[in-house]
């Protein structure tokens, strides 16, 4: 878990969604509590230990007492217990923490969506895909073909406790907007209506996701946990190896991604924006 | 190993999947309407094992396609029936380990066969699914998450938030149905 500047501003927006649409940011099966609490305390003790500073936890048993010190909040429970915490576990913890969690379950040799806390989704609803397994909901991405995705999630169910993988997914975004969901699509995905060249590098934001899969000991699922980034392209041109990167992916991407990933609408706008700054136009960073 | 997606006349929506080619047992199941237009698919499943048997939901035996079947897959002991849900119980108990299933036909007949071979005990990778489209889809609205029934190729409207929708081919066994993204 990484605490940046950003975390008063992400926290408050991410609580915002899940008091209003609850529903869309967390979804969970009953039978998923044990391993909530396994992510719990994994969290918990990565916190304490990475940022002692910001979180403390204090054991008199039975009661725990965790600690937030950036939102000076505190919580007493008892560890097992759910009616001592106002939310369910990952749905509590997740309120504490940047990343948005996936919790896998593995059982008949796959893999089950069966919880998580989503806020930050990248325009995928987790109240469509609870349920789902590793290969259910992947299929909408393109060139994931079943043999490919049958290769990936052979590794993911081989993952060993203590070993967590990482991995970096990137798409695009117009406007500094996190919560790209699907269900308010019709908000913020008319923003791409009013791209034009002069606002392109100000609007047009990178997406990064840092992805970590976690395997966990006692229930043998897997966390997934995303972080997401924005940086808006007027700036990321700032960095002459960054722009020459960007224009020549951006340039040359399937138009099938380019869809998938959805900037096929101003795709073409984009790349002649990096071409006019690779000449000293006015955003140039040359 | 061999590919499925062999299709004649019906569209088949699955995406090709991967079938172990040494199976012990194979029992087909298919819903009456297309086990014509399906039979190079279900000639390409009998390849994979010695002991291959076809069950066709049906009311009552139609002759000709008993007969073009028994023409083209000699081989192949065929049975028509209700294949009503307590019946296919008690058949599929009997079967041992190592027996794979193939479902053939709509989301909504697959659902429901998939739905018993679980119940007694199947692992999922020995049932093999093979969703035929129908003209008539559940969609997903994903801006109010009701269900709404879908007549392929019109245009759809949420009858409950009014957005319209484009119909995806993300498909939910938890809310079986399609999810339909909002359009704008």
């Amino acid at each position: 878990m990484t605490i940046t500047k950003d975390y008063q501003q992400e926290i408050a927006l991410k609580r915002a969604l899940l008091e209003n649409t609850h529903r869309r940011c967390y979804q969970s099966f009953p039978f998923t509590l044990d391993a909530q609490w396994e992510i719990f305390e994994l969290i918990v003790l990565e916190l304490i230990e990475r940022y002692p500073q910001y979180f403390s936890l204090e054991n008199h048993f039975p009661n725990s007492t965790f600690t937030n010190h950036l939102l000076n909040e505190q919580q007493t429970f008892i560890f097992g217990k759910s009616n001592t915490l106002p939310f369910e576990p990952l749905d509590f913890i997740g309120r504490h923490i940047q990343e948005d969690l996936i919790y896998l379950s593995q059982r008949d040799g796959d893999l089950y969506m069966d919880a998580g806390q989503l806020c930050f989704p990248a325009n995928w609803s987790l109240a469509f895909n609870i349920g789902m397994t590793y290969q259910e909901f992947h299929s909408p991405v393109p060139v994931f073909s079943t043999e490919l995705a049958e290769k990936v999630r052979n590794f993911l169910l081989r993952m060993e406790m203590g070993k967590p993988w990482a991995r970096l997914n990137w798409s695009l975004t117009v406007g500094h907007l996190l919560d790209t969901f699907p269900e308010n699509f019709d908000d913020w995905g008319k923003q791409k209506k009013d791209l034009t060249s002069d606002n392109i590098g100000n609007l047009v934001h990178l997406r990064v996701e840092h992805q970590k899969l976690f395997r966990l000991a006692e229930s043998n699922g897997i966390l997934f946990s995303l972080h997401t980034y924005l940086k808006p392209f007027e700036q990321l041109i700032q960095n002459d190896l960054y722009k020459q990167r960007l224009q020549s992916v951006l340039a040359d991407i399937p138009q099938y991604m380019a869809e998938y990933k959805g900037f096929s609408s101003y795709q073409v706008l984009l790349v002649d924006y990096l071409k006019a700054c690779d000449k000293g136009g006015p955003n140039s960073g040359s | 190993m061999i590919k499925g997606g062999l299709t004649v006349g019906v569209k088949l929506l699955s995406k090709p999947i991967l079938i172990p080619s040494n199976i012990k047992k194979a029992l087909i199941f298919v819903y009456g309407t297309y086990v014509l237009k399906q039979i190079d698919l279900i000639e390409d499943i009998t390849k994979l094992t010695k002991y291959a048997f076809l069950h066709i939901k049906a009311p009552s035996v139609p002759e000709k396609v008993e007969e073009i079947i028994n023409k083209r897959l000699p081989f192949l002991p065929v049975h028509f029936s209700r294949l009503e849900p307590t019946s296919l119980f008690g058949y599929l108990q009997q079967e041992a380990t190592g027996t794979h299933v193939f479902l053939i036909g709509t989301r909504k007949e697959i659902t429901g066969w998939e739905t018993i071979c679980v119940q007694v005990g199947f692992p999922l990778d020995a049932i093999h699914e093979f969703e035929l489209e129908s003209d008539i889809k559940q969609v997903f609205c994903v801006k109010c998450y009701s269900l709404q029934q879908h007549q392929i190729g019109e245009p759809i409207f949420c009858s409950k938030c009014h957005v319209q929708l484009d119909v995806s081919n993300h498909f939910s066994k938890q809310h079986n149905a399609y999810l339909g993204y909002i359009r704008i």
